[in-house]
């Protein structure tokens, strides 16, 4: 019988100290992170429509993808040019997520669909963010 | 006489018993724990102490029931006081003898059953003990005090299963604890910053377009940007887009007339259609 319950001492022992070793290691991990993993996938989504929302403030067509992570920007006019090119720049500056991939202002610009436009025709792209931590 | 004699001898072995019952119950009421039921002390010179635990617990093994035995090692002059104690609540007394052995060569320790002389050796270093009989009447020497703690000669592993158990609550809560503090109370999402390095805006290309634009009969036909091969423009003259401009009209004056003589050759088809006919019945006939 004291053979038995040393065995099942020792036994429930070592189950204990691997348990607490378990715990304590799990705790030290929890410790050091302690941020929860950001949802990345609203992230993109979010930046993507609240960009597109800037663009069509500022009088241009927006079409957003948040599949492909893209917006497509279009203004069929070469009217007041000037201004078109700084409303653009400073929605691109707004949007800090997109980045200008093409560009293309003149007479003879092709869209997505290779359709002809006379003004102004842009696409800009999602990019990844950082943690700050690093 | 005899009788009276007897009768005194009955009265004073009453008195005895009475008396050692009387000790009996202050010695037991003198100890807030269990005195050992057999006690062994002894002297071992020139010996590793793990050596001399090896030893004790096979002497434990043929004098005593080692289950149920403790011992006790301690330094002494050029070797080790040790004692064994079957039984009790696992608590020694060498520190007290040891401070005794000072003082006096002559020691009785009280245990519940047999007591035990320890003797100083006149020559030589260490001590000689040996067990008293049950009905030899001693006095336990003052000073001696089961205050010490003893080690088991046969482990159960009961200290060990205790301690992991405290070990791994504490594990457990802290985990949890952590677990909590992260997703109840702090609650904060990974900090993420966007980063584009070098970030391509329109409108510093203005001086470009202006200067072009400037330039004598010409003009910006088209300002296209690609990532990777950057800005380029396509400008043309003046003359260029007057030539486009001939050149269409010219297209479309050619279109008119292609279209005019479509029409003229449907009507002379026509009119040849309808004259067919009667010739081939003239020849039938």
């Amino acid at each position: 019988m004291n053979k038995i319950s040393k065995v099942l001492y020792i036994s429930g022992g070592l189950f204990f100290t691997t348990l607490g070793l378990a715990g304590f290691g799990a705790a030290t991990y929890v410790y050091q992170n302690p941020f929860m993993k950001a949802d990345k996938e609203v992230i993109k989504s979010t930046a993507i429509k609240q960009c597109a929302t800037v663009l069509r403030e500022n009088g241009f067509e927006a079409k957003a993808s948040s599949s492909k992570g893209t917006i497509e920007i279009t203004y069929a006019s070469l009217d007041r040019w000037e201004t078109a090119m700084a409303k653009i720049s400073y929605s691109i500056q707004a949007c800090e997520a997109m980045d200008l991939t093409d560009f293309c202002m003149g007479e003879i610009c092709y869209n997505e669909k290779k359709f002809p436009i006379t003004g102004i025709v842009a696409n800009l792209k999602y990019q990844k963010p950082q943690s700050k931590l690093k | 006489m005899f009788k009276r004699n007897k009768e005194s001898q009955i009265v004073a072995n009453e008195a005895e018993n009475k008396e050692q019952k009387e000790s009996t119950t202050v010695k037991a009421t003198k100890f807030k724990f269990s005195l050992p039921k057999q006690v062994m002390v002894g002297f071992y010179a020139n010996i590793k102490k793990s050596d001399l635990k090896n030893y004790l617990r096979a002497k434990a093994a043929n004098h005593m029931v080692p289950d149920n035995t403790y011992f006790g090692i301690r330094k002494y002059q050029n070797g080790y006081l040790w004692e064994l104690h079957e039984g009790g609540s696992g608590k020694g007394i060498l520190s007290s003898l040891a401070k005794k052995l000072e003082q006096q060569d002559d020691i009785i320790i009280e245990t519940s059953d047999k007591s035990v002389r320890v003797l100083k050796k006149s020559v030589g270093e260490g001590i000689s003990s040996f067990a008293l009989n049950s009905d030899d009447v001693v006095t336990p020497t003052e000073g001696i005090e089961y205050k010490d703690s003893l080690s088991p000669v046969k482990t159960t592993g009961f200290g060990f299963f205790v301690f992991s158990a405290i070990f791994a609550s504490l594990g457990v809560l802290s985990a949890v604890g952590v677990l909590i503090f992260k997703y109840g109370l702090y609650h904060q999402s990974e900090p993420l910053m966007f980063v584009i390095e070098d970030k391509e805006l329109p409108v510093f290309q203005m001086d470009q377009i202006n200067h072009v634009l400037s330039e004598p009969n010409s003009y910006l036909y088209q300002l296209v940007y690609k990532k990777g091969t950057g800005w380029h423009m396509d400008k043309k003259t003046e003359e260029q887009k007057e030539k486009k401009k001939d050149n269409s009209a010219i297209e479309a004056e050619l279109n008119k007339q292609l279209e005019s003589l479509k029409d003229k050759m449907e009507l002379e088809k026509d009119a040849t259609n309808t004259e067919g006919p009667s010739k081939e019945g003239e020849s039938n006939e």
